[in-house]
């Protein structure tokens, strides 16, 4: 089932115990092969005595052309994470670069039209506009950007998810798998630079789920894209090339080519709650 | 589950405010007319009361032309009485004192030259005789002493300071035998109140009226006041057993109760012309309170579910819904009452002013009670299809995920709208061509409802339409259109509100174009004259069309008079002029018989009238005159132009028995060879120059007064659709406003995958665009479709002969269409940008 190809280890280093320490520091643009970097991130929600930190000085980077998984219960900060990694959130402290650009420089204009050109987004659900037909949904950002899809691509991504005879339906005429498929069509159609996936299988039953991250894993391996994909199903990360650990805001662990079971143990030797919260989840 | 409800409204509190701004507006409209019209009816009441407040009996003539006349609302017009009649009344038992009084025209000329008041458009100016029996008059002097000779008058204190004059100043007057000059000697008071109802009064001695007022040796009216402990019944018996010739004797108390009764009709038709701008708005109204709670209830499918789910029934939900209607409804009808009755006070001061009378403001237990029945009325019954809607909500609906989408708008409705439309196109179209204006009656009303019914699919077509032009703008623009076309009921009855606007405002258009039109034709075609002298007061006196004939570029003139006689058993509005004189200068369509030779005894009717009671040319025709004299004329001419010729025309001489006024309505002038009409005017102005309310105008000048006064007409009734047009905005506010808020998740995931804000903006702006266009271009088409027919179906006998498409007016209806539709979408565009995308991402 499986098409993973052994890989280079990933560019981070972790010791066990959350301090992070990165290999290669920024900047990052010092490192063509890194899609994104958070440095020393920090995101604090309220103020005050009641302010939570949802990250605590949290620095990583991801690859190009790598898939990545990030795990944690909820909670744990990953999506916070995510959405700052995307520029949907901003952080309290620290910085997030992708491809060269410092986000916090950034105002929200300019932050839109970097989600619009150079990100790409899977949502967990309500990933598509119920007015437009599958097609249009696809072409989204780039026609939001006023171009054109470049038609081969168009039809390779199509292809590849499998929804040729699907394009002129609305998203409500579409099972939950077929809606994730075209997420995913429309995220790669602007070939952006890092795709980001939030819980994408979390709403589909196993057969879809399944599906739907082995279009990731093409997308990865035959694309060239990079993903980083939050989850906290240890099956979804097996599809990863990495799987990285956060809990309480700060990162954990960090493995190369994980497997379900090499997750799992993981999560368990971590944090036994982070398991037993994925077992909750799952039960 | 009613404390549910009152949570849910205080929760709700911005998106009610606008559907209660909906009910607040009609409910104010609706209060205002209402108390307005009372306190007026009240004002008249306490007027007519005065005027026969110490009057036992009222002698008048019998004479009197009744019938469905313009001049109806003043009630009929009589005849006058020899003045000897006073003498043989005094003599009758029972009689303590007599006054015969007359009435009529005068004007004064305030001091810087321009006439006071103008009778064509506000409260009568009037002239009478100064009554010397002082307990029969309503009159009483304030200032200075009664008239006592010919040069002296009084008049009333709120006009002779608007005027500006004071106690032994020279007043100037016109005056329906010309312009005169007098000293007043002395101020009165009406009644209780300084004047009659914001009419101006010069009172003269008696036979200084009669020959001002051109009545000479005759009366209008006898007061007669009874002895003590003689009854009214009495004194009015005492007076019948006298036998006077063609008189009527009533009792004060039945003289002033018909005053009030014609009064009092002709407030029930200022009544009922706000009432139904009234009736649009709450209309109106109707649709946005219905689509504003239709919505509310869809995005609360799940909450009415749950509350399914743990056991309400279907009924309780029913009723939370409907309860939430009424409390809205009884706030917005309080609130709406109270500015009502703010406007209607502010509007009868400045109806009332230089008049103390009717100073308080009625607010009648009809008003209360009729603008709580009408403002909760609408608001519950707006409310109740979309309330059995959520009653029907199955709890599992508890369970599903996301709001509901309702692209259907049902086979059945479909159907029975097209039935209307094609209803509404057969009645228009037989309108036109059978000449039936009854059967717009049954289009027009046909047409709105078809298309308030008929717009899912026509909001869909519009939108089809949009999308194929906003293609090439791109993606937002493309969300826009999707996003009308999702609900297309929705978007159908938030523009069925504008939709109506536009409709009446375009028929209107058309209608007053066409009028316009009209005139300009009937003048082209019809005035072969240089130029037409008109006046804002009672008309030209014939001594000033004497001088106007004698001035040497004036080749000739035909000077028109209008009056009122009962030819062939109708009141009937006839015109005199000298025939060879009208013939020549004025075009009348003549379709058989010869205008121009009408000897006494002959005249000439107009085709409509022809028809209707058979009338040929020879035909002999009993006609009865306001002098009681009853000739017998006969038809020698049929035409078919009225507007200047009305329904019969004959020379003076022929209808001296009932042209009472010595003036002329309207003027035709010719000038001589070698003098153009711009030059005659000018010559013209100066010898008409002592009477300010003459108006000398060229052919072309007249035409563009015409269209002006219809402009000033139009400028009232748009006015008072403008409040329609309001609601109308505040609905696409609302649906815009619900719409986003529905769909936040949505805009969430725009956002997050790279829609800017300014994109977002648009998006939001052409779905409010689209919603405005939608209303009014289907207005357009409606109102125009309905406006021709009316014009189209009055065929070619009646005055409306022309026939114009106003473009301009259209444009311009359109242009505000869009307007409105930009600024209805500015403040749920701000909202909808506002947004956080990831907010709105995690959001239910």
């Amino acid at each position: 089932m499986r098409h993973a190809v052994t890989r280079g280890r990933a560019a981070i280093v972790c010791e066990p115990k959350g301090a992070i320490v990165s290999t290669s520091a920024p900047p990052p643009s010092a490192n063509d092969r890194v899609a994104a970097s958070a440095v020393h991130a920090t995101k604090w929600y309220g103020h005050g005595d009641t302010a939570v930190a949802a990250l605590k000085d949290v620095s990583v980077s991801f690859d190009s052309g790598r898939f990545a998984a990030v795990m944690g219960a909820s909670g744990s900060g990953k999506s916070t994470l995510m959405h700052c990694l995307a520029g949907l959130d901003r952080l309290t402290d620290g910085r997030i670069i992708i491809g060269g650009t410092d986000l916090s420089t950034l105002d929200d204009r300019a932050l839109t039209l970097l989600r619009r050109d150079r990100i790409g987004f899977v949502f967990q659900a309500f990933n598509l506009v119920p007015t437009l037909t599958a097609k249009e949904n696809i072409e989204l950002p780039v026609a939001l950007a006023g171009s054109k899809v470049d038609p081969a691509w168009f039809d390779e991504v199509v292809t590849m998810v499998d929804l040729r005879d699907r394009l002129a339906h609305r998203p409500s005429e579409l099972s939950g798998g077929q809606q994730q498929r075209v997420a995913i069509a429309r995220a790669l159609a602007s070939k952006p630079e890092l795709i980001f996936a939030d819980e994408p299988t979390g709403n589909l039953d196993s057969a879809s789920g399944t599906t739907v991250l082995e279009f990731l894993r093409h997308a990865v391996d035959h694309m060239g894209q990079t993903i980083v994909m939050v989850t906290h199903d240890p099956a979804a990360a097996s599809w990863a090339d990495r799987a990285v650990f956060l809990s309480d805001g700060g990162i954990v662990g960090d493995i190369a080519d994980p497997t379900a079971a090499s997750v799992l143990e993981r999560m368990q030797a971590l944090d036994p709650r982070m398991a037993a919260g994925h077992e909750r989840t799952r039960g | 589950m009613f404390r549910t409800t009152l949570a849910n409204l205080s929760r709700r509190k911005l998106r009610l405010l606008a559907t209660s701004l909906a009910v607040l507006l009609g409910v104010m409209f609706t209060a205002g007319t209402l108390v307005l019209t009372d306190s007026l009816s009240a004002t008249f009441d306490s007027l007519f009361s005065d005027v026969y407040a110490h009057t036992s009996a009222v002698v008048r003539s019998n004479q009197k032309v009744n019938g469905d006349l313009r001049l109806a609302a003043a009630g009929p017009t009589r005849g006058t009485m020899p003045d000897d009649l006073v003498a043989q009344i005094a003599k009758a038992p029972g009689v303590r004192a007599v006054s015969g009084n007359v009435q009529g025209y005068t004007q004064i000329v305030k001091r810087n030259g321009k006439a006071l008041g103008n009778p064509n458009q506000g409260p009568p100016t009037m002239g009478s005789s100064w009554s010397m029996q002082r307990t029969l008059s309503p009159y009483r002097l304030v200032a200075g002493h009664a008239p006592t000779s010919a040069n002296e008058i009084v008049t009333d204190l709120s006009s002779a300071k608007d005027a500006g004059y004071r106690i032994g100043d020279q007043v100037p007057l016109l005056t329906p035998t010309g312009r005169i000059t007098r000293t007043l000697v002395g101020l009165t008071k009406f009644g209780s109140a300084g004047a009659a109802g914001g009419s101006t009064m010069v009172q003269f001695t008696l036979p200084e009226a009669q020959r001002v007022l051109s009545k000479r040796g005759q009366l209008d009216e006898i007061w007669v006041g009874a002895k003590p402990g003689v009854t009214e019944t009495q004194v009015v018996a005492s007076i019948q057993a006298l036998h006077l010739e063609h008189t009527e004797v009533l009792t004060g108390l039945a003289a002033s109760q018909q005053a009030k009764k014609a009064a009092t009709s002709f407030l029930s038709f200022f009544t009922v012309f706000l009432l139904v701008f009234a009736i649009i708005a709450l209309l109106v109204g109707a649709f946005i309170i219905a689509n504003t709670f239709s919505i509310l209830v869809a995005q609360r499918t799940r909450e009415l579910a749950l509350l399914r789910a743990i056991g309400a029934t279907t009924r309780q939900v029913l009723a939370s819904v409907v309860t939430e209607a009424a409390v809205v409804g009884v706030i917005a009808s309080t609130v709406g009452l109270a500015l009502g009755y703010f406007v209607a006070s502010m509007l009868q001061s400045i109806l009332m002013k230089g008049s103390s009378l009717g100073s308080g403001t009625t607010l009648s237990v009809r008003t209360v009670v009729g603008s709580y029945a009408i403002g909760i009325g609408i608001t519950v019954l707006s409310a109740v299809f979309p309330a059995r809607r959520a009653a029907r909500v199955p709890p599992v609906a508890a369970m599903r995920d996301s709001a509901v989408e309702d692209h259907s708008h049902g086979v059945a409705r479909t159907i029975i709208g097209a039935v209307f439309l094609v209803i509404a196109a057969a009645a228009l179209v037989g309108a036109a061509t059978t000449k039936s204006a009854a059967l717009v009656g049954l289009g027009a009303p046909a047409g709105l409802i078809g298309a308030v019914v008929f717009g899912p699919v026509l909001a869909q077509v519009m939108a089809r339409i949009t999308r194929v032009l906003v293609r090439r703008t791109g993606m937002p623009g493309h969300l826009g259109v999707e996003n009308v076309l999702r609900n297309p009921r929705r978007t159908a009855s938030t523009a069925s509100a504008l939709m109506i606007g536009a409709t009446l405002v375009c028929a209107i258009s058309v209608f007053a174009s066409s009028a316009v039109a009209s005139i300009n034709k009937l003048v082209d075609t019809g005035f072969h004259g240089d130029v037409v002298v008109t006046s804002t007061g009672n008309g030209i006196p014939l001594a000033d069309v004497a001088r106007i004939e004698t001035s040497p570029e004036v080749a000739s003139i035909a000077a028109v008079r209008y009056g009122a006689a009962m030819i062939g058993g109708q009141g009937t509005l006839f015109s005199a002029s000298d025939p060879a004189a009208l013939s020549h200068l004025v075009d009348l369509k003549v379709e058989s018989g010869d205008v121009a030779h009408l000897g006494p005894g002959d005249i000439a009717v107009s085709a409509t009238l022809a028809t209707a009671q058979h009338w040929a040319i020879g035909t002999k025709v009993p006609a009865a005159m306001l002098d009681g004299s009853h000739p017998t004329l006969t038809v020698r001419a049929i035409y078919r132009s009225r507007l200047v010729a009305q329904e019969v025309f004959g020379s003076p001489e022929t209808f001296k028995g009932s042209l009472v006024v010595p003036s002329a309505m309207i003027a035709f002038v010719a000038a001589k060879p070698g003098v153009s009409g711009s030059a005659l005017a000018a010559s013209l102005d100066k010898v008409v120059r002592n009477n300010p309310t003459a108006k000398v105008q060229t052919n072309a000048q007249y035409k563009r007064s015409a269209a002006s006064q219809m402009d000033s007409f139009l400028k009232i009734v748009y006015a008072m659709l403008l409040l329609a047009v309001i609601i109308a905005f505040i609905g696409i506010v609302n649906t815009l406003g619900l719409s986003i808020l529905e769909r936040v998740r949505e805009l969430g995931l725009l956002r997050a995958v790279g829609m800017t804000r300014s994109q977002l903006r648009v998006t939001v702006r052409i779905e409010a665009l689209l919603i405005a266009l939608t209303g009014t271009v289907i207005g357009l088409v409606l109102g125009t479709a309905i406006g021709s027919a009316l014009i189209k179906s009055f065929g070619p006998n009646q005055a409306l002969t022309g026939f114009a498409i106003p473009w301009g007016r259209l444009v311009t209806v359109l242009v505000a269409g869009v307007v409105v539709g930009l600024a209805a979408s500015l403040l749920p565009a701000r909202r909808a940008a506002r947004l956080d995308p990831l907010d709105a991402l995690a959001s239910e």
